[in-house]
């Protein structure tokens, strides 16, 4: 056995980081609280409100390891959340967009996830194959999403959704929100992906180097698109659980996600540069700023305040990682 | 190990805030609100949330408000939060309609109330329980004002109307962020007003300046040089756009009288050649009023609607119910009418309406601080 | 400036350590003013460490600099060169997209005042460049953009920078790694000039040849100590190359015992896409063959070989892998054709920084290693990664370390591990041993042996000519995109080679061309 000495500690805790931090403001914030964020239902509204932002996360961390970038992500989860949501409007509501359709709970699904899927290959083509800089590239895709989403809900609120599509995302397993369960099988199979497949090995591959990754026979476009794709499919689940959840969506529904999901990601160890970062840091990196933001909440900190706390730590994070890796 | 300690410190930064803020409230029998305020980044809301801790001040009431800054989903998790500190009564301006129902079932669900303002509720918000309110001036009924004031306008001023197509009003249109309610709402009303008040509306430009005074004098800079001449009116769906326009026209002299500007010589109420209206009147509105600019502009009523909210709430904290008692000097209404929810007989007693105002030629000085 | 001191830099007992490595022990080093001091080591003996100890990026842990007689702890490169003490580094730091003169005044320009404003003066820079360009002999138009001169031209504006600054100790860090002959004498040339104008030149190179030619003393380093300081004329290469590697070497090159077989593979009248490229290359690659490919640089023989690894694109011609054509259009066909290719540039095209050995190390071979469900062996891909590094003795900490934390030498050696684990039939080396010391440069001749040996075929793309002669069966040689001629047995001799390479005079291509 491995003796615990202080310095096998220091050096757990200097190689998990992010692990830590997370695991000591749980603690903090459960002092400050009087163990109230300690509770079953603190943990579960935490999830909850996190469980979307963590597939976003999950989706643009991969392209960021790709060394690229996707500004359209906040866009392309609203735009699913309309169109999926637009599939479940209960056949009796009269401001229905398809007044009197009543299909099975998996088309929406599908379309949702599908709409998300086709803006993944949309930006993978466009920077794979176009050769464009991804942050130009998804800033194109961005504003086209934004615009379908105000034509498609002709700038109303798509709302009252049927129960069985409202469940997806609000029921329970026991204790555990269904959320959890979804966000847990995407962070499986990206686990798996990035840790153990030939994909995920070139997807560090061409981060890290993707003149050297070309000459060892990896088809960097192909496989970038690929990541795109994935991305994409990430996007229109989280479209679909976001509609689902609120229980409506319209044009302004995903606003701003990509900014909130690039800062988790990043937070969580995925680096800008390319090549590095890790799943398990991704959602520790998503539940560190909802723990903030749920924290600040609880503890009534002005809503101003907390964008600056954000703002900080963002900064932080990124700053003092870029250190560790020089 | 110093991301560790930076975190630390800011959490502790943060916590000793709250603390700081917080501790003297913390072990006495106080009555807790809960404000849930949709977007303080607009005047009207942020009117609002003002005059909420203005009055939890007086009464000493723990508000706990929370601006969600546009965002519904973290507007729920908001409410998440509140609900599982064990806060009951709530006052909400949510970020849209189609999601009070999902808000006030869950405020139920824990035995509270709450009252909803600026945003219409559902009626199916309302049929959850007797606990939820209606304390709100419909955004649609600043643009129902706004017709009602282009109505009187151009009764006054029939000649006005010549400009592009004769028998019809052409209008310029200068909306905010697009798929936002206030855009949404006050956009369908003051149009459907138009129409039903038997005018042909043609809409000669429309486009969105995401609420901005720059963006607004921008898109009216190009209408102007595309346009001139063929439009009777700009309608913007806040203050912020009109002023914007009005500089726009008055920079490119589409005045009365481009040798004298601060003329006028129509006698039609505005020196421009054409009535700009907008909403919110704000003081810079009013006082462009009363130099003769902006020709007219509509009065939410933030004080109105957040007294109104509040008392309810406060009443349900400490009486157990508000049913059927006044508010802000309201009452309840008694019949239904045009209007959802209002329009719905079984919710009716739950609903406060609360006055909007027309500020025009006539009154603005009222206005004036 | 104390006159009875004969050194202008004294650097004295110092020491500095790494965690678990002494990489320098009481190190004395002493430099004459107006003399090149050649440094010479293997990757990790320590030289750059020293150096920079003086530039102030290494605190050192002990011992003392002197300039001049007096203390000089320098807190950065910049404080030192205010010192005139200046370095000029393998890879340049220009900014391409400003102009010659822009690049050497840099952070100084000379400004003079318009009402409020301190505008650049262009004209008074220009005329201080052209004066120093002219003081250096060197013809560089000042106001040319930095990026559309040649990196010789580069370089020589490097120099001329330390100049301006009034160096009187330039460091040069292996500088003739990417120039041409022509150009490594035009080099040579100026820093002759600067010895006259009694500049001291550490010279810090792995190049023998250059050394001898160059160097007025050498000081030798191996593992972190200073073994000796000479005047070279009392030395040779096989004195120094004992010296440097500690062992006798009277071998540079081990014996190459293969004997070429069959031919395995056949380039028929390969042209590429870029006119300005190859025309017409035909040659074929024998089983057990070392085929060595030599030339001048643009010569285009790296162009050539990333060809035929499916990299880059051609117009004309085929490569037929046993008679039949194998149709390669990406690195990934030429690795199913049984290829492996070695790239030039290590860090640009070679190495995944980030990763450790294993993925360095695996990453063509995965296809290979998953499994049905499409899930990676770990097992046997950690056993076999780890098996051929061993095999090519890599020397690293664990597997699991970072690439880029290794030396030149075991870089490369990973990335032979590599390619050896997909099997390859041919593998193709592009400058092998660039970069990469003494030491470790025998160890991958021995590995080239060994797989000729083994009934591998191997083409090598060298600037060495020692290197070329003393290991391929055959040399090819380039000249302008074209092939003029192939040199075998005794035919092998630098004279061949260099006539061969320089076959083409600039303009006589030219006119071959009009014709």
């Amino acid at each position: 056995m491995k003796q615990l000495t202080r310095k096998s500690i220091g050096e757990f805790a200097s190689k998990n980081t992010g692990y830590v931090t997370f695991a000591a403001m749980v603690v903090i914030l459960g002092v400050l609280t009087g163990g109230g964020s300690l509770r079953l239902l603190s943990w579960q509204n935490l999830a909850i409100a996190e469980a979307v932002r963590a597939l976003a996360a999950l989706g643009v961390g991969i392209i960021i390891i790709t060394k690229g970038i996707d500004l359209s992500l906040g866009q392309v989860v609203g735009l699913c959340a309309c169109v999926s949501a637009s599939l479940a409007q209960t056949p009796d509501y009269v401001s229905s967009l398809y007044p009197g359709l009543n299909l099975p709970v998996i088309a929406p699904i599908l379309a949702g996830v599908g709409v998300g899927a086709l803006f993944g290959l949309l930006n993978g083509f466009l920077v794979a194959y176009g050769k464009l800089p991804p942050f130009i590239a998804t800033l194109g895709t961005m504003t086209i999403a934004a615009g379908l989403q105000l034509i498609y809900t002709h700038a109303s609120t798509v709302g009252s959704l049927k129960n069985e599509y409202k469940v997806i995302a609000q029921g329970f397993l026991g204790p555990i929100p269904n959320m959890v369960i979804y966000v847990a099988i995407a962070v499986l199979f990206l686990w798996v992906l990035m840790n153990h497949t030939k994909i995920g090995k070139r997807i560090y591959a061409i981060g890290g180097n993707p003149t050297a990754a070309r000459v060892s026979g990896i088809s960097v476009k192909f496989e970038t698109m690929k990541v795109y794709l994935m991305a994409g499919v990430l996007y229109g689940i989280a479209g679909v659980l976001l509609s689902s959840r609120l229980g409506l969506a319209n044009a302004l529904t995903g606003d701003n996600m990509e900014l909130d999901a690039i800062a988790a990601a990043t937070v969580g160890g995925v680096s800008h540069s390319g090549g590095v970062g890790k799943v398990g840091g991704i959602v520790v990196g998503v539940l560190t700023l909802g723990l903030i933001n749920f924290g600040m909440t609880y503890l009534g900190v002005d809503s101003y305040y907390q964008l600056l706390v954000k703002g900080f730590i963002i900064i932080a994070a990124v700053y003092l990682d870029m250190r560790r890796a020089a | 190990m110093k991301r560790l300690m930076f975190v630390f410190l800011a959490v502790l930064l943060v916590a000793g805030a709250a603390f700081a803020g917080g501790q003297q409230d913390s072990g006495m029998e106080k009555v807790t609100i809960g404000a849930l305020i949709r977007n303080t980044d607009e005047q009207f809301v942020a009117d609002y949330a003002d005059v909420l801790k203005k009055l939890a001040a007086e009464k000493g009431v723990d508000l706990k408000l929370q601006d969600s800054r546009g965002d519904m989903a973290l507007q729920l998790d908001q409410l998440n939060t509140l609900l599982a500190q064990g806060v009951k009564y709530y006052v909400v301006v949510s970020n849209t309609t189609e999601a009070t129902a999902d808000i006030a079932s869950k405020i139920n669900a824990q035995g509270g109330g709450a009252a909803f303002s600026n945003i219409q509720p559902s009626v199916e918000a309302l049929k959850v329980s007797p606990n939820f309110y209606l304390a709100s001036s419909p955004e649609s009924v600043a643009g129902q004002i706004q017709a009602q004031i282009l109505d009187e306008y151009f009764k006054a001023n029939p000649e006005k109307l010549a400009n592009g197509d004769p028998d019809a009003i052409d209008a310029i249109f200068i909306y905010g962020q697009l798929g936002h309610p206030a855009q949404v709402y006050r956009t369908n009303a003051v149009q459907q007003g138009l129409k039903d008040a038997g005018y042909k509306l043609n809409i000669v430009a429309e486009d969105t300046a995401n609420w901005k005074p720059d963006e607004a004098q921008a898109k009216m800079d190009a209408w102007l040089a595309a346009f001139s001449g063929e439009f009777d009116v700009v309608i913007a769906n806040n203050d912020g756009m009109a002023l914007g326009a009005v500089e726009s026209l008055l920079t490119a002299g589409y005045v009365d009288d481009p040798n004298d500007p601060s003329k006028d010589v129509d006698g039609d109420g505005t020196v421009l050649k054409v009535p700009v209206l907008g909403v919110d009147a704000t003081q810079v509105a009013v006082k462009s009023m009363d130099e003769g600019k902006l020709f007219a502009t509509v009065l939410q009523d933030a004080v109105g609607q957040a007294t109104t909210a509040f008392e309810l709430a406060y009443m349900m904290a400490t009486e157990g119910s508000a049913t059927g008692k006044m508010a802000w000097g309201l009452s309840p209404l008694s019949s239904p009418i045009d209007e959802a929810p209002a329009n719905d007989a079984a919710v009716v007693g739950q609903c406060y309406l609360v006055p909007f105002k027309a500020v025009t030629l006539d009154n603005y000085k009222d206005f004036m601080n | 400036m104390s006159s009875e001191n004969p050194y202008i830099l004294e650097m004295q007992n110092i020491s500095k350590s790494f965690p678990g490595v002494k990489a320098l022990k009481d190190v004395s080093f002493r430099l004459k003013p107006g003399t090149v001091h050649a440094l010479m080591g293997e990757n990790g003996a320590g030289k750059s460490t020293l150096m920079k100890c003086l530039f102030g990026i290494y605190m050192k842990e002990n011992g003392e600099i002197h300039l001049n007689g007096e203390p000089a702890n320098f807190k950065n490169s910049r404080e030192a060169l205010e010192h005139g003490v200046s370095m000029i580094h393998q890879e340049l730091n220009v900014v391409p997209d400003q102009t010659v003169m822009e690049n050497i005044w840099l952070g100084r320009e000379f400004t003079r005042r318009i009402g409020p404003f301190h505008l650049v003066n262009h004209r008074k820079m220009a005329e201080e460049t052209r004066q120093l360009m002219k003081q250096l002999e060197m013809e560089i138009e000042p106001e040319g953009r930095m990026g559309s001169i040649s990196i010789s031209h580069q370089q020589a504006c490097e120099i001329a920078k330390a100049v301006s600054y009034n160096a009187s100790v330039v460091v040069m860090d292996e500088p003739t790694s990417s120039l041409s002959d022509k150009e490594v004498n035009h080099l040579f040339k100026i820093i002759r000039s600067l010895r006259e104008q009694n500049v001291a030149i550490i010279y810090i190179s792995h190049k023998m040849s250059e050394i001898f030619q160059i160097a007025d003393e050498i000081s030798v380093m191996r593992d972190g100590e200073l073994i000796t300081t000479a005047p070279a004329s009392e030395l040779d290469e096989d004195k120094l190359i004992n010296l440097m590697v500690g062992r006798d070497m009277s071998q540079r090159f081990p014996i190459v015992e293969a004997v070429p077989g069959e031919s395995v593979m056949q380039v028929k009248n390969l042209t590429s896409s870029d006119p300005k490229s190859f025309k017409n290359v035909s040659f074929d690659l024998r089983r057990g063959e070392i085929l060595g490919i030599g030339g001048l640089v643009g010569a285009q023989r790296t162009e050539l070989v990333e060809s035929i690894f499916g990299l880059r694109a051609t117009v004309e011609g085929t490569v037929s892998i046993e008679g039949q054509d194998a149709g390669i259009q990406t690195a990934k066909d030429a690795i199913h054709c049984g290829m492996g290719l070695i790239t030039e540039d290590r860090r640009g095209a070679g190495i995944f920084p980030q990763l450790n050995i294993i993925e360095n190390t695996s990453m063509p071979s995965l296809d290979r290693l998953t499994n049905k469900v499409g899930l990676l062996d770990h097992k046997t891909l950690i056993q076999k990664s780890t098996e051929m590094n061993e095999k090519f003795k890599t020397k690293t900490p664990t597997m699991e370390t970072k690439i880029r934390s290794l030396s030149g030498g075991n870089q490369q050696k990973v990335i032979v591990a590599r390619w050896m684990m997909t099997l390859p039939e041919i593998l193709i080396m592009d400058e092998p041993t660039r970069g990469i010391d003494v030491g470790a440069k025998y160890e991958i001749y021995c590995i080239m042996a060994e797989l000729a040996a083994a009934g591998k075929s191997i083409i090598m793309v060298s600037s060495e000519m020692p290197e070329l002669i003393g290991m391929s069966h055959r040399i090819m040689v380039l000249c302008d995109g074209r092939k003029t001629g192939e040199l075998e047995g005794e035919e092998r001799t630098q004279e061949n080679i260099m006539r061969l390479a320089a076959r083409f005079g600039h303009d006589d291509f030219k006119e071959e061309e009009a014709s």
